[in-house]
């Protein structure tokens, strides 16, 4: 059932594949922009060196990496000025198309004109912010709690390295888990926040919870699927790369091709992800919800 | 009583031994100790008695004796090495778990107590709650050549283990532990220095003789070998014994597995715990690739026995020292092969027995000679047997080996500091890249220059010489330029007395058609102008934005593989290479080869008439896709 919804939303994706390319071009842009001048500086730094052919060979680790960053501290910190910056511009512009990207999905044949898109993306989009910043609420204590369990793995190791390294693995993957779960949480409240008319914000996180523990199963079974999809591309990517010769001209522009490739598909299976998730809550929570309001439109959708 | 009289039988046993000429003394022998000590595991205290017997071999008389009190550095927050350590000892303040050595009888030859006559001094830095020297003026003198027993009682309480030395639950870490003599030098001055953060020792050699009982259940490991083991009423009475050496550590734990393989002339030991049992057979064979290498390049490892100790779980503050046969190297659970940390630290760690060990230079005073030397010998013991490119780490996207450690270690502050200098007065990180990783530049430099034969007939020159003495950095250099029949003095005073910088760059590089000749030419010289018509004037400015100077190649590549080699001596602060020829110029390069390794940036070395758009297409693209794969991580979390 959960391939079914996963592929169905491939489907549906597809159709919105302006939104995919904009979502990707738009990382790209600000991607740009961080790169532009690390590059620039590297190649007033080393542009002419014969250091600089070293790097092609894919180690960047090699000296003139390092050396690059001793002498060009200026570049690197001017790096990490601009990086919150990127990074806030992409959660604002993430979650405003987030709005109008759930809304397509819900639809049975995803079909959402550019002005109603936008419309409801900025209808939508305080309440989306709202809701991932109270993720927070939950991230925050689980955060704080790593360091109770890490003394607790710890003191159940005592000195046994075995052990310690056992209960460095367990407490990475409850983490995890406890990650994950937020997450899908935080995702059905935005669905329901998308698909339900004035919805608070601390009802739409409770809905959330609430489709979470319902279908827990089905989400963990969509979650499973899109990191399969992510690790195959990976693998895809490394072995391709391992046979690209990047001392040539046409290795680089093919290993380059090749990364753009894998980071198109990746924005493509992050959304996947959300629209299959979108199409899990259609398919089981909108009849239920049709039931519950008796027919009465809730939807703020179909506005 | 009894264990009285059996500690006499052995050490009769040792003097028939000794005189009836049957072993030969490598050492002078002048300092040698016989201690009879007890462990109480309770309250973590050793009670002990030491004779020393002293030689006075230099040719001025002493009138004082001075004594390291090394466990009196953790003694309380207001000690020299605390201090150094920013006044926090937290692991010791917990549950007040410090550590002291008091003398509490002290006699000398037939002197009776004289123990009222000791006093701490400080003449590293007048600090005067530090207790880790003690000098007892004499009443009488010692004449050069005069032999003194002095005989210690002694009470030693070992800390939460620290810098090596101390406890953690029943494994137990022995070391700087007893009242130990310093230095008498031909100055007629001891040389007796506190115990500091960044120092480590400096002792006369001699023969070690140490009675230690403790109970049965706890297995003893040490400098040495046991001669004889004896158990009676639960407690087990090891005696160890060691010659020519100059320090005496030792370890006592219940969980210890032993493994032991000989090789060559000597017994490699290894103690570990369970936990570390997959990293048993490559410590071994670290060993062995450090013996192999040591052998050719320094001369053959006189001591019969090297015991490795890997620390368990929880004390891994005393991992990575030497003491003499006796190091401390350190090691986790399945820690990947690609990943030599406990290689790297076994292999330096067992350098020391040479570089510190049988060649006791001043730890204090001139610490490059010990642990710079033996980072280069490390560095190459690595990167012989792992490989150069990954001898550290080696996975298939990270490569560390060990010249990239070292000069990570030291471009960055190339100015900051020289080598040579007493090792508490570095600061911050000084110690580490001026005492260990510079040097290995610099030696690395100096077997570019002078070739790995000559470099090995170097240190094999010097070990053969100052084995089992105490050489100076002059004593180092005067080999240098012996082996290698030249004057060495300026570049060893240029790296390790100077901060001086050593940076050659390209500073310009052009290569363009000469014009047709215009404008008034009489008619021989336009003749002349006319020849270099269509060629290329190639002009190439090499540069030295350091001080120091070294001779470089420079490098002249043409179109078509041609090139051209000059060799600069490097002393004027720049040099103009200029060339008429058919060909164009593709790149220039100061030492091309990279053979100066101490060169701050390599970066700058060449330069291409072109820039080389192929790699920088693939940092760009590679940096464009970090940020990428960031944001869109980002996207993922939303």
């Amino acid at each position: 059932m959960v391939f079914k919804i996963f592929f169905q939303s491939i489907r549906k994706l597809l159709s919105q594949w302006k939104l995919w390319l904009a979502v990707y071009l738009f990382i790209s842009v600000l991607a740009l922009l961080a790169a532009v001048p690390v590059s620039k500086a590297f190649a007033n730094f080393a542009g002419t060196s014969d250091l600089a052919a070293s790097i092609t060979s894919g180690n960047l680790t090699e000296t003139p990496l390092f050396e690059f960053s001793v002498f060009h501290r200026d570049c690197i910190s001017q790096l990490f000025t601009i990086l919150p910056i990127l990074i806030g511009l992409t959660i604002l512009f993430y979650l405003f198309f987030k709005g109008g990207f759930i809304a397509a999905c819900l639809k049975k044949d995803c079909t959402l004109p550019a002005p109603e898109f936008l419309r409801i993306s900025a209808v939508k989009f305080p309440g989306l912010f709202l809701i991932a910043a109270s993720s927070l609420v939950f991230v925050i204590p689980v955060l704080l709690l790593n360091l109770p369990l890490s003394a607790l793995c710890r003191w159940i190791s005592g000195d046994s390295e075995p052990l310690f390294a056992l209960m460095f693995i367990l407490r990475a993957v409850l983490l995890l888990f406890i990650f994950i779960t937020i997450k899908a949480a935080f995702d059905f409240a935005q669905i329901s926040s998308v698909y339900k008319k004035g919805i608070k914000t601390f009802s739409a996180v409770k809905n959330g919870w609430i489709i979470f523990f319902r279908y827990p199963f089905k989400i963990f079974g969509l979650i499973f699927i899109a990191l399969a999809a992510g690790i195959a591309v990976t693998l895809i990517y490394s072995s391709i790369s391992r046979v690209l010769n990047m001392e040539t001209a046409i290795g680089t522009v093919a290993h380059i091709l090749l990364l753009q490739a894998v980071l198109f598909i990746r924005t493509g299976i992050i959304l996947a992800f959300t629209c299959s998730e979108a199409g899990l809550f259609s398919e089981y929570e909108v009849p239920l919800l049709k039931w519950w309001y008796d027919g009465r439109s809730q939807q703020g959708i179909s506005e | 009583m009894k264990q009285h009289g059996y500690i006499s039988a052995i050490t009769f046993m040792l003097a028939v031994l000794i005189c009836a000429g049957t072993v030969a003394a490598a050492s002078p022998r002048n300092a040698s100790y016989r201690i009879t000590v007890s462990l109480d595991i309770e309250n973590k205290q050793l009670t002990g008695n030491e004779t020393i017997t002293w030689k006075n071999i230099t040719g001025k008389p002493a009138s004082e004796l001075c004594f390291h009190l090394y466990m009196n550095a953790f003694r309380n927050n207001y000690s020299t090495f605390i201090k150094e350590m920013g006044g926090k000892a937290r692991l010791l303040e917990k549950n007040g778990q410090w550590g002291w050595v008091d003398i509490t009888k002290i006699s000398v030859s037939n002197t009776g107590d004289i123990t009222d006559r000791l006093q701490f001094i400080q003449p590293d830095d007048n600090n005067m709650y530090d207790r880790t020297v003690a000098m007892l003026p004499l009443p009488f003198t010692v004449q050069p050549g005069q032999s003194i027993d002095i005989n210690i009682d002694f009470t030693t309480r070992l800390p939460a283990i620290l810098a090596r030395t101390g406890y953690y639950k029943d494994f137990f870490m022995i070391a700087q532990w007893f009242p130990k003599l310093g230095v008498f030098e031909e100055n007629g001055q001891w040389n007796c220095h506190q115990f500091h953060r960044h120092t480590e020792f400096y002792a006369d050699y001699g023969m070690y003789t140490v009675n230690i009982t403790l109970p049965d259940n706890y297995r003893v490991e040490g400098t040495g070998k046991a001669i004889a083991e004896k158990t009676e009423h639960g407690l087990r009475t090891v005696t160890m014994y060691a010659e020519d050496v100059h320090d005496f550590a030792w370890t006592a734990y219940t969980g210890f597995l032993l493994r032991e393989e000989p090789y060559h002339n000597t017994v490699i030991r290894l103690v570990y715990e369970k936990d570390h049992e997959s990293s048993a057979d490559r410590t071994i064979d670290a060993v062995k690739h450090a013996l192999d290498f040591f052998n050719e390049w320094a001369g053959p490892y006189e001591y019969s026995t090297i015991t490795v100790l890997h620390p368990p779980t929880g004390a891994m503050r005393a991992a990575g020292m030497e003491y003499p046969q006796f190091i401390t190297a350190g090691t986790v659970w399945k820690v990947p092969e690609n990943i030599r940390f406990t290689e790297m630290v076994t292999i330096h760690e067992f350098g020391h027995q040479y570089w510190y060990g049988m060649v006791g230079n001043n730890e204090f005073e001139e610490a490059w000679l010990d642990e710079g030397i033996n980072s280069y010998f490390e560095a190459k013991i690595m990167d012989t047997f792992y490989g150069s490119k990954g001898s550290l780490l080696d996975t298939r996207k990270i490569k560390i080996g060990e010249l990239y450690s070292a000069r990570t270690s030291y471009i960055d502050k190339t100015r900051r500091d020289r080598t040579l200098r007493n090792a508490w007065t570095f600061q911050g990180g000084g110690y580490s890249s001026f005492s260990y990783k510079k040097p290995v530049l610099m030696f690395k430099t100096l077997e570019n220059l002078v070739g790995s034969r000559v470099m090995k007939q170097i240190f094999r020159t010097y070990f053969e010489r100052w084995k089992f003495r105490h050489p100076h950095t002059s004593d180092f250099i005067a080999v240098v330029n012996e082996v290698t029949g030249q004057d060495y003095s300026g570049f060893f005073r240029q790296f390790l007395s100077t901060s001086l910088e050593l940076d050659y760059c390209v500073a310009s590089v052009s290569s363009k058609k000469v014009p047709e000749p215009e404008g008034v030419f009489d008619t021989a010289s336009e003749q002349a102008a006319e020849q270099h018509t269509g060629l290329f004037h190639t002009k190439v400015r090499v540069f030295r934005k350091g001080e120091a100077v070294m001779p470089v190649d420079v490098l002249l590549v043409f179109e078509g593989s041609d090139s051209l080699r000059y060799v600069w001596d490097g002393k004027e602060r720049w040099k103009t290479y200029v060339e008429v020829s058919d060909r164009k110029l593709v790149s220039a390069a100061v030492d091309p080869e990279y053979k100066i390794v101490l060169d701050a940036n390599f970066t700058n070395n060449s330069m291409s008439i072109n820039p080389r758009k192929n790699a920088l297409t693939y940092f760009f693209s590679s940096f464009l896709s970090v940020y990428q794969s960031m944001l869109l991580c980002i996207t993922g979390i939303l």
